[in-house]
């Protein structure tokens, strides 16, 4: 029971890295144009 | 080709400051598209050629854009440009607008603020979940952990996932309004203050979970809804994008320059290089040419156009070789710039369905309000503990987003998918009112025809050639937008019209050689008439020539009546044309209803008297004698090719050459009218429920922010099914059907 004492600020800390990955996945404009980056796949290297 | 152009243009203002701007750093940012990257080693080969002169080269090979930074000093935009052409590519500037830098940054902010809100509110909601589950068995420094976990992970979301809802209420407070955000800020300040308070004196519940999970489901829903209005808002900007900024000008001596398209005039010669955008509406000066008019269509095989005819800006010169076009019309005069000012319109206007949804759920607002400070002090004498859960309760349950959100969604969703089939949505009432139609109106010429007419029959008077008279007649129809006009469209004419002016149902009239003429519709001289549309040639006064012109008719026009009168509807041909024209065109398509010979008055009276007789009348129409029709009707469509007055007054406009699309409109509204009442069904049975349940004490605050959410995030469900086209195929389209 006592590990919880380190693994619930831990598991907040995880949190927050989480989020901060995701704010720098947003802000390179990984999440935009989705629908259409499907039908734009770059051909393989010869 | 890269190499050859001059790209000068866009080192000065005006160009300069629309394409590029002043990034933080002091040095100009430019955000190019480049066409023809295939692979890494394209992206290596453009970094290597930019590296010298750039601080920043970001090339995104997803997108074909690169994006760079570099010192004013150091380079002009078009030397970049012209080191991205020397490695074989097509660098092509993106308008890069204030406005549109903040619309995306505003985005990419609120899917920022839904993730933090989820990620965090997850971690919450997993500590939160011992409460109810291991209620009493946790030792009371653990639980203190765990709460103050709670804090440290929900002030984020509240202070900064939370702050678009804050900021709105505190507008709307200021405002003196009871906007809906005002209850929501209320309930989630209450429960973060409340739960600060209990964490402080160390006994009572905590509801940093409640504050989590409603901050997320709003956000959620909203950035849903959002997605549908970005959506049309980008077709927007595609449409804008789609004229180039510069154009190719041939001169005199045949020499070309690269010049502002704003620089361009009425009857300038632009050439158009393979894979490039035409910059202004044009007739074509080279014998053939292969058009991709997809941004405008949605028609993905190329068009082919013929010498003569009218190729519009923004399309994309789909050939091997490049065009030439004589210049028409410029800038806010093509045909691209008024369809995007119609959507643009269509935006901007909010229907009357929602605009009463709005006002229900200010009342259901002020409803909360009240609703909440009563239940505090019905459950008083039960304790402060009580009353405080069963208030915040009431504010989040019955909070009416979904309300709001109902029919916006569903329009939202419903445009997306009708501008998928071809169809560009100008007015959304239109959807509600297309369901409840009955009878649906058609021009002929141009609408049921493809608008492509042939000369087949010419009579001149004594005394003149048939080719002085086709010389005539194609001199004076030179310059016209209507189907008639492409029936002397193949003949480059020797004369010259003055003064020609539109005879709206009648034909044209204009001087040649001091000479007054007149090109207008007639009768034929025998009964049937042969099925063709006649026309007579008259110089001052006297007919000197008839011509006989035959239709064609579009290839799916049988396909889409048929597909109509499944429907129920009865479909009836309003025609200025002759009676036999329009009645071989009738008979093909097996129409019985139909009037011949209407002048623009006789239109509209014949429409009145529909109307009057408890028809709802879906008029589909193109030319100019068509406006007052498509203004009157209780539904009306134009066709994209049409005159610009008969798309001003079309709440729907045809952009694709299918007739198809029509019966797939009727189905899509059909659909969402069906949505949208669901959808105001749900949130209002949803609301009528939640209210005394939340009174009576049954909710507790997690349970309401859960429901509210759900309530949202269903509505925003439903809606987006609008997005899927329907199943039921249109019949098979028939070939290709010539009248006469």
């Amino acid at each position: 029971m006592s590990s919880l004492y380190v693994l619930v600020p831990l598991g907040a800390l995880f949190a927050a890295i989480a989020a901060g990955f995701f704010v720098v996945a947003v802000n390179g404009r990984q999440f935009e144009r989705l629908d259409e980056l499907s039908g734009q796949l770059p051909d393989e290297e010869p | 080709m890269g190499d050859k152009l001059d790209w000068s243009a866009y080192d000065a203002a005006p160009l300069i400051d629309q394409v590029s701007h002043v990034g933080g750093s002091g040095g100009r940012e430019m955000l190019l598209r480049v066409h023809g990257m295939h692979c890494s080693s394209c992206v290596g080969r453009i970094e290597q050629a930019l590296a010298s002169r750039c601080r920043r080269v970001q090339v995104n090979l997803g997108t074909g854009s690169v994006e760079l930074s570099w010192d004013e000093a150091a380079a002009r935009p078009s030397e970049l440009m012209q080191a991205i052409a020397d490695c074989g590519f097509r660098p092509e500037p993106i308008d890069d607008r204030p406005d549109i830098r903040i619309e995306q940054r505003e985005r990419r902010q609120l899917l920022i603020r839904v993730g933090v809100a989820g990620v965090l509110g997850m971690q919450v909601m997993m500590l939160a979940a011992t409460r109810y589950t291991e209620s009493g068995t946790i030792e009371p420094a653990m639980e203190l952990t765990m709460r103050y976990a709670q804090w440290a992970m929900s002030t984020p979301v509240l202070v900064y996932s939370g702050w678009p809802i804050l900021r709105q209420a505190l507008a709307d407070v200021r405002a003196r309004r009871f906007g809906m955000d005002v209850p929501i800020s209320l309930a989630l300040l209450l429960a973060y203050v409340a739960s600060g308070v209990t964490l402080l004196m160390q006994r009572g519940h905590v509801y940093y979970d409640s504050v989590t999970m409603f901050v997320f489901l709003l956000l959620l829903a909203r950035w849903f809804e959002g997605r549908g209005r970005a959506l049309a808002q980008q077709r927007l900007r595609e449409l804008a994008g789609a004229q180039p900024l510069t154009a190719l000008r041939e001169r005199g001596d045949r020499s070309v320059e690269q010049i502002d398209s704003k620089q361009l005039c009425h009857g300038d010669i632009v050439i158009v290089p393979p894979a490039s955008a035409v910059s202004a509406d044009g007739r074509l000066l080279s014998h053939c040419a292969e058009v991709d008019e997809s941004l405008l269509t949605g028609e993905a095989d190329p068009a082919v156009r013929c010498a003569g005819e009218m190729v519009m800006a923004g399309s994309i010169n789909a050939g091997s070789s490049a065009l030439r076009l004589q210049v028409t019309a410029v800038c806010a005069a093509t045909q691209l710039s008024h369809i995007q000012r119609l959507i643009h319109h269509a935006q901007q206007y909010r229907p009357q369905v929602q605009q009463r949804a709005d006002q229900i759920a200010r009342w259901i607002t002020v409803t909360v309000l009240v609703s909440a400070i009563a239940g505090a002090i019905l459950w008083w004498p039960s304790g402060a503990d009580v009353a405080f859960e069963v208030m915040l309760a009431v504010l989040v349950v019955t909070c009416p987003c979904a309300l709001s959100l109902a029919t916006p969604a569903a329009l939202a969703a419903a445009g997306s998918s009708l501008a998928s089939s071809g169809i560009l949505l100008t007015r959304a009432d239109a959807l509600l009112q297309l369901p409840r139609i009955d009878t649906v109106c058609f021009d002929k010429t141009g609408t049921l025809t493809t608008g492509q007419m042939r000369c087949v029959s010419v009579q001149p008077a004594d005394g003149y050639s048939a080719d002085d008279c086709l010389d005539m007649a194609a001199a004076l129809e030179r310059d016209i937008q209507h189907p008639v006009a492409t029936a002397f469209r193949d003949r480059q004419p020797t004369l010259k019209a003055d003064r020609v002016e539109t005879l709206p149902a009648r034909g044209v009239r204009g001087w040649i050689d001091n000479a007054s003429l007149q090109l207008i519709s007639s009768e034929p001289r025998d009964r049937q008439g042969g099925g063709l549309t006649w026309l007579d040639l008259i110089r001052d006064g006297r007919c000197i020539a008839r011509f006989g012109l035959s239709h064609q008719l579009r290839p799916d026009a049988r396909a889409c009546i048929e597909a109509l009168r499944a429907e129920g509807l009865r479909p009836v041909i309003l025609s200025g044309d002759s009676a036999s024209a329009v009645a071989t065109v009738a008979e093909t398509l097996g129409i019985t209803d139909y009037r011949a010979a209407l002048r623009p008055g006789d239109k509209l009276a014949l429409l009145r008297r529909l109307q009057a007789a408890g028809s709802r009348v879906w008029m589909i129409g193109d030319g100019i004698n068509d406006a007052p029709t498509l203004a009157a009707a209780d539904v009306s469509t134009s066709l994209v090719s049409g005159s610009a007055l008969a798309q001003t007054h079309a709440a729907l406009l045809l952009t694709t050459a299918s007739l198809s699309a029509l019966p797939e409109a009727y189905r899509v509204a059909q659909r969402t009218r069906r949505i949208i009442r669901q959808n105001l069904a749900w949130a209002a049975l949803y609301n009528v429920a939640a209210i005394p349940l939340a009174l009576a004490g049954s909710v507790t605050p997690w349970l309401a922010a859960l429901g509210m959410g759900i309530s949202s995030v269903v509505v925003v469900a439903n809606a987006l099914r609008l997005s899927v086209p329907s199943h039921r195929a249109m019949a098979t389209t028939s070939p290709d059907l010539a009248c006469a």
